[in-house]
């Protein structure tokens, strides 16, 4: 084929495409996935009729009657998104962690308990929704003095909102804060 | 093989001098990148600064010469296999003595008229192609040419190492003469058919020479790959010096070179050259003339072959194994067939009396004369003798004898088909036109036959024979020796036709030949080995000549080339292999200083950073003519399917090739601890 | 214990799937590659599938006036498939440059910056996508109409690779490969198109959205704002997997809750981003009538995946360095591993799996931050991609694995005292000397760039970690743009006039110089005869050829990288513990 037939049939390929891969495609994909509606626009949680938040996206809880989630670069502003790439030979990396950590010491006076290491590490993404059921239950007795609620309600409350590993064997188990926060602020009303 | 030459030792040595000119060198890249280093490590030797230096003079100064012995050593390989063969060619140039020859002064004359007056004696170079040539008992064959009339037995063992005399004639396979060749008996007019320096003997001579200079183009692509890594290791070594910069660290170029030439394949690099000479010298003791390395390279690569029966599976002498009676009385045909092949000097005839010898025939000898043995002719088909008495006794092919008797007892015709069918040839015995009986006559594999073919197979190079012979022998010898395609009742012209048809198939086929009407299928073959005592045309098609004339050697060559392959493959897994421990000892040596965590990694527990380099460098340079040996003798070859080749070879080679650093680079450091040198 | 079971699950599912696709593949270029192998029985009712599809192809042939039954020989199969990409590269490079005065732009983002848009079309043309961006600076339009379409079309281009290269063996003194136009649209209309909207809707059901609004904003039962941003990223993210493409619809890429949402929803990711590039070698064992053969392909690359995986799980079930370092009368709570930069729900081991996965391929999708890895667990990630990601990308994977291929026939044959030949195809040095170039250009792709920006100023300055990670971080990014791999080590500034040019560069010739160099090889073979097999042919179907094949991709692709490890990961990880 010469340059010029080339050039034509690949400018029409490209339009064509544009109409299948960019039109159709994901139009088409919208449509279908109508039957997941809630899902498919952004697995919003309603709260009295109105949006607080994404299931799927973690929320920086500061105020002391909540669980927390695990820090984040960007404060779960979810409007942009990932961690900040400290390497682990980076100082700042071994700063942030110390100061964390005494954070978390001085505010949750674990005494011989083990700090969960996630409550110290910052995820990926950045908007981690989830926390691990151990960094959940490590609040527990802050949260009794707190709230007043007692040690066995919050513990059934995490224990409710766990979620374990895919048939037991993929990923970790995990607790979603935002949920876990809602069903707290139930249980307080 | 233990006697050193020591002559040829003082010019290997010398030539691996000669041969460190860079011009020279660049034709091998791997060694040539090494050159280039040692140039950078005598600059550094000298003047440290330049790139940086903060290494002792010593330290640089040693590597330089263990460079420079790097060096020396792979041209000493390439040299010593170079002069190996020029022996060869040597031996040959011998022959071209200053000759004379008798140059005809009319082309036309008669060979019987021919008188001292009717040529003039020149001198060898003087005689062109298109004159014609006389020559009589004593004379040495003054150029190549083909005998136009005559016939004569030539001693040709001067090229061909065989004492036995050849006959030479004119019309048929048997007319080309080769210059430096004696005439023992009768007289020859020859058309001489080469120039000067273009004989069969200068071709050779430089055809041996040529051989061992050219690369073969599988040795091309060997390079090509030796060159691109080379190209990478250069890449990661010189890039280093730059990672270290950032990691505010000086990487020695000594020791960047140390590492570069420690992953360099300088093995294989230094060995490449001398792996193919030696291959081809190889290929010249078996009194084989290879016209190309390529030749050499593809009979290792043959799938299949085309075997004549004759002479290459078989001796082609036929043999009396039996007499069977048919008839008659068994003593009656004993005695007839002792009586038939007495005077009888063919090796058949002799074979017809060795037997009767055996069976304790008796016969009274007074009664056979010589002059009464009757010739076997062309006419007849028989030969016999007659007896004082009259009576006739002839013995010949079954037809002939059958057309001659007058009496054919019953039974005959199937005792010969039984025969026949069991491989053998029948003649038929008829006393006074009265047929008693036959003689079985056996053509014998030859010795060993069935078992190379049978490893040929094995290895996936399917063997093919041919014959003229009639079905039922073909299929009967083709049985014995364990051949699954045979052609019988095939013509020599029909050779081209198989050849095309094989190859048509994607294969790579060999043949050997010597007759004229082979050379269209010796050109076509892939390997075409031609016989020296066929025609030049033969020898003109065929990319190999065998001295010997013995074409069951096609098997040789074929073995010769698939070890010529083998070693060249199992020294670059070698090469390679070896690799693996340079990374483990050199770059935590070379990053000692700026990164001194990298430590953990040199669990061979050296002494020292320059320590390292220096034995890596010493272990380099020394396995290069460790190696040269098996780089000459070739790798051990046994005849085995691809798959146990592979395996074998790849755990010896590739495993010694993990290995063998290791050790060596310990003990030699090891070494330099206890003398003191660290 | 739990975890090699869940191991062994895994890779039966990902066997399972690379026979599925890999039969549906060989089927769909039966005709193509000259195959003579059949649909197993069980699969026979695919077939039904080919009316359907014929009938969208021929419409779509018909509207390009291709003529389908005009085959292309080499060049012009190359010289069709770089027009079709440098029409592409256009298109793409205008659509980021002028975003901001195009549609769908909600957010009123800006366009890209020359060097950028340059940058960004270099890496989608070529399936790379590394990203010198985050996700978000891109509007709607661009991901839709630019980086989705370049998904598909990019990965189609590479697929229609794998059919031309095969038929170039296959064929007998024949010069023709097909043509490029048939190969592309029936690959995407057959297999991209089809199986990314099924997995696309997985993810929708997992809660991958399929948005058109730009950002919700919510109200947090804390009172305070979250702008959260949406869009169609299920369907992006579906071709961004299947296609080995990578590119994030957001910064954080596949750790993004949106982009993959879910334990499951990121093994069947891992699976299909595995299976697609593995599923066309299978393929080719099919193609060329020796299924044995393309499984010890996979076999041998899956040996050195194993190995790798091991390396990084390994280093990456040990706590995070920084953490140990913690002082004071704190007590961590270790157990899970180093979790900076990794998520919750996945956890140490299916990110590891994950790392090494998009390595391995071209894929370069994230779900856990690479650069926050503890140095042991960066290596196999690094290594990954020196043997030039293993498997590759859909299509080029196997024509990368053939690079190594010709050297390790090569080197076996003549062990075994045959002038090398594969699949009855004479390899001499026209093919081998393309081959040795081709295996020459990674290392100068990367170790001359990376020496380039470790001395220069403009390129230090980029550099986010101090030491011997920031090493790694520059010796990462142009591992990723040479080996159109695309993932990110992340942290360094990248987006600059010189990391641009150099890896956009980088990416292009990557890409593109190998492509030219094997549809080369794929002329000169299918010119030749086909040696018919013997006992003596090497036998490409044995154990011993995959121990050979593994060292020479080892000792020739992984080692040569060793010094610039050294000084990178390797430094790092030898001088504090993990």
């Amino acid at each position: 084929m010469s340059v010029k037939k080339n050039v034509v049939t690949a400018v029409k390929l490209i339009v064509l495409s544009l109409l299948i891969f960019s039109i159709i495609y994901p139009l088409l994909l919208g449509g279908v996935g109508q039957l997941f509606a809630d899902k498919a626009s952004g697995s919003i949680i309603y709260q009295n009729g109105k949006a607080v938040g994404s299931r799927l996206i973690g929320q920086n809880f500061v105020s002391d009657s909540y669980f927390i989630s695990r820090p984040s670069s960007i404060n779960y502003d979810a409007s942009t998104s990932g961690s900040d790439n400290l390497a682990a030979s980076n100082p700042k990396l071994q700063q942030r962690i110390a100061a964390d950590s005494m954070k978390i010491k001085v505010k949750y006076q674990p005494g011989n308990r083990d700090v969960p290491v996630d409550l110290i590490t910052e995820s990926g993404s950045a908007l981690d929704p989830h926390i691990s059921p151990e960094a959940a239950y490590f609040q527990v007795s802050y949260l009794v003095e707190q709230t007043g609620i007692s040690e066995s309600t919050l513990n059934s409350l995490i224990e409710e909102h766990t979620e374990s590993k895919l048939l037991g064997l993929f990923g970790e188990s995990r607790v979603n804060v935002l949920e876990l926060n809602l069903a707290l602020e139930e249980v307080l009303d | 093989m233990f006697d050193i030459d020591w002559e040829q030792q003082w010019t290997a040595i010398k030539q691996s001098f000669i041969k460190l000119d860079p011009g020279y060198l660049i034709k091998n890249p791997v060694m040539f990148v090494v050159e280039l280093c040692t140039i950078l490590t005598i600059i550094l030797t000298i003047y440290p600064p330049l790139f940086n230096g903060q290494e002792p003079t010593w330290y640089y100064l040693t590597i330089t010469l263990i460079l420079v012995f790097t060096l020396l050593f792979a041209n000493y390989a390439e040299s010593l296999a170079e002069l190996q063969g020029e022996a060869h060619a040597d031996s040959l140039k011998a022959l071209q003595v200053e000759s004379e020859g008798k140059r005809l002064k009319n082309k036309d004359i008669e060979l019987d008229e021919i008188t001292e007056a009717d040529y003039e004696v020149v001198a060898g170079e003087e005689i062109e192609k298109g004159d014609y040539v006389f020559a009589e008992k004593g004379d040495i064959i003054p150029r190549d040419g083909e005998v136009v009339e005559g016939s004569a037995s030539i001693d040709e063992s001067a090229i061909t190492g065989e004492s036995e005399p050849v006959i030479r004639e004119s019309g048929g396979d048997r007319n080309s003469v080769t210059e430096g060749t004696e005439v023992l008996s009768d007289v020859l007019k020859i058309e001489v058919t080469a120039a000067v320096g273009e004989s069969f003997l200068d071709r050779m001579i430089d055809l041996v020479e040529t051989a061992s200079r050219q690369k073969t183009p599988n040795e091309i692509s060997m390079t090509l790959i030796l060159a691109s890594f080379t190209f990478v290791y250069l890449t990661a070594v010189v890039t280093m010096r730059f990672f270290g910069m950032y990691v505010d660290m000086n990487v020695d170029v000594a020791n960047l070179i140390a590492l570069l030439i420690g992953l360099m394949p300088t093995t294989i690099g230094a060995l490449l050259a001398s792996i193919r000479i030696a291959g081809m010298t190889r290929v010249t003791r078996e009194n084989i003339i290879a016209k190309s390395g390529k030749a050499v390279e593809s009979a290792g690569d043959l799938d299949a072959l085309i075997l004549d029966k004759t002479g290459t599976i078989t001796t082609g002498e036929r043999i009396a194994e039996k007499f069977i009676a048919v008839g008659s009385e068994k003593n009656e045909l004993y005695k007839a067939c002792l009586q038939s092949s007495y005077f009888d000097e063919t090796p058949e005839g002799r074979s017809v009396v060795n037997l009767a010898h055996d069976l304790d025939v008796e016969v009274d000898e007074s009664e056979l004369k010589k002059e009464k043995f009757v010739e076997f002719s062309a006419k007849t088909r028989m030969s016999g003798i007659d007896l004082p008495d009259g009576t006739e006794i002839r013995k010949g092919s079954v037809e002939a004898v059958k057309e001659y008797a007058d009496k054919i007892p019953d039974g005959l015709t199937d005792k010969a088909h039984e025969i026949a069918d069991s491989g053998g040839t029948p003649l038929a015995v008829a006393v006074d036109k009265k047929i008693l009986g036959l003689i079985e006559l056996q053509d014998e594999l030859k010795i060993g036959i069935k078992a190379r073919i049978q490893e040929l197979q094995e290895m996936g190079v399917k063997c093919i024979m041919a014959t003229g012979d009639n079905e039922r022998t073909a299929r009967y010898v083709a049985e014995q020796a364990g051949i699954e395609e045979y052609y019988s009742e095939f013509k020599p012209e029909e050779k081209i036709a198989l050849v095309e048809k094989i190859q048509k198939s994607g294969k790579l086929i060999g043949m050997t030949g010597d007759g004229t009407n082979d050379a269209p299928a010796l050109a076509k073959a892939d390997v075409g080995l031609a016989m020296q005592a066929g025609t030049n045309a033969a020898k003109e098609a065929g990319n190999m000549v065998d001295l010997d004339s013995d074409p069951t050697k096609l098997i040789e060559v074929v073995a010769i080339g698939k070890q010529l392959l083998m070693t060249r493959g199992s020294l670059t897994t070698f090469s390679i292999a070896n690799d693996i421990s340079r990374y483990f000892a050199l770059i935590p040596a070379i990053f000692s200083a700026g990164i001194p965590a990298l430590q953990q990694i040199n669990f061979m527990n050296l002494y020292s950073p320059q320590s390292v380099v220096i034995a890596s460098l010493i272990y380099n340079s020394l396995i290069i003519p460790f190696l040269i040996p098996l780089a000459m003798k070739g790798v051990d070859y046994k005849a085995e399917s691809s798959s146990k080749l592979l395996r074998k070879n790849l755990v010896i080679y590739g495993g010694a090739g993990l290995i063998a650093p290791f050790i060596s680079i310990k003990l030699i450091d090891m070494l330099l601890v206890m003398l003191g040198v660290f | 214990m739990l975890n090699i079971i869940a191991l062994l699950v895994f890779f039966l599912l990902l066997f399972t799937l690379i026979y599925l696709f890999g039969e549906y593949i060989a089927w769909i270029y039966k005709d193509e590659t000259k195959s003579k192998s059949n649909l197993p029985n069980k699969l026979k009712f695919i077939k039904k599938l080919d009316r359907p599809f014929k009938f969208v192809e021929d419409r779509i042939f018909s509207f390009l006036n291709i003529d389908q039954n005009k085959e292309m020989n080499w060049k012009q199969y190359l010289f069709s498939l770089l027009i079709f990409n440098g029409v592409l590269f256009i298109f793409l490079f205008l659509v980021f440059k002028f975003q901001n005065i195009l549609p769908l732009n909600p957010l009123n983002l800006e366009g890209m910056s020359w060097d950028q848009a340059f940058h960004t079309a270099s890496t989608f043309i070529s399936n790379t996508n590394q990203q010198h961006y985050g996700g978000e600076i891109l509007s709607y339009f661009s991901q839709l109409f630019a980086v989705g379409l370049a998904m598909f079309l990019s990965a189609g281009t590479g697929l229609a690779l794998a059919p031309a290269f095969t038929r170039g063996i296959q064929n007998e003194e024949e010069s023709k490969l097909g043509n490029f136009y048939v190969n592309l649209i029936k690959g995407l209309i057959r297999f991209l198109l089809p199986v990314s909207f099924v997995v696309a809707l997985l993810l929708i059901s997992q809660g991958s959205p399929q948005w058109f609004g730009g950002e919700i904003i919510v109200n947090t039962i804390e009172g305070v704002k979250q702008a959260i941003r949406v869009g169609p990223v299920a369907g992006i993210e579906a071709i961004k997997t299947l296609g080995t493409n990578g590119g994030g619809f957001f910064a954080a890429n596949a750790a993004h809750p949106f982009e993959n949402p879910t334990i499951l929803s990121n093994i069947v990711l891992n699976l299909i981003m595995l299976a697609s590039p593995m599923a066309i070698i299978y393929a080719f064992g099919i193609w060329i009538g020796k299924r044995r053969h393309g499984v010890i392909l996979i076999g041998a690359l899956f040996v050195i995946f194993l190995g790798l995986f091991w390396v990084t799980a390994a280093g990456e079930m040990q706590p995070n360095r920084a953490v140990t370092m913690v002082k004071g009368d704190v007590h961590i709570d270790q157990s899970l591993g180093n979790m900076e930069g990794k998520e919750t729900r996945f956890g140490s081991l299916l990110s590891s799996l994950w790392a090494i996965s998009t390595t391995s391929t071209t894929n370069g999708a994230v779900n856990s931050m690479h650069n926050s890895y503890n140095p042991q667990g960066s290596v196999g990630p690094f290594l990954a991609m020196a043997m030039n990601c293993l498997y590759n990308g859909v299509g080029v994977g196997l024509l990368n694995l053939m690079t190594y291929i010709f050297i390790c026939v090569f080197i076996a044959g003549l062990m075994i005292g045959r002038a090398p030949q594969y699949l009855g195809k004479q390899i001499e040095w026209r093919e081998v000397k393309i081959a040795a170039l081709i295996i020459l250009l990674l290392p100068v792709l990367v170790l001359f760039p990376t020496s380039i920006a470790v001395i220069t100023k403009v390129g230090k300055e980029a550099i986010h970690n101090p030491g011997f990670t920031g090493f790694s971080e520059v010796l990462y990014e142009m591992f990723s743009a040479a080996a159109n791999n695309g993932s990110g080590f992340e942290g360094l500034m990248d987006n600059s006039v010189f990391y641009n040019l150099l890896n956009g560069g980088a990416i292009l010739m990557g890409r593109y110089l190998p492509i030219f160099g094997q549809l080369l090889i794929a002329g000169y073979l299918s010119q030749k005869k086909i040696r018919p097999e013997t006992e003596g042919t090497l036998k490409v179907e044995n154990l011993s050829f995959l121990v050979l094949f593994v060292g020479v991709m080892i000792i020739i692709g992984g080692l040569i990288f060793m010094p610039a490890l050294a000084v990178g990961p390797i430094a790092e990880m030898l001088s504090g513990g993990m």
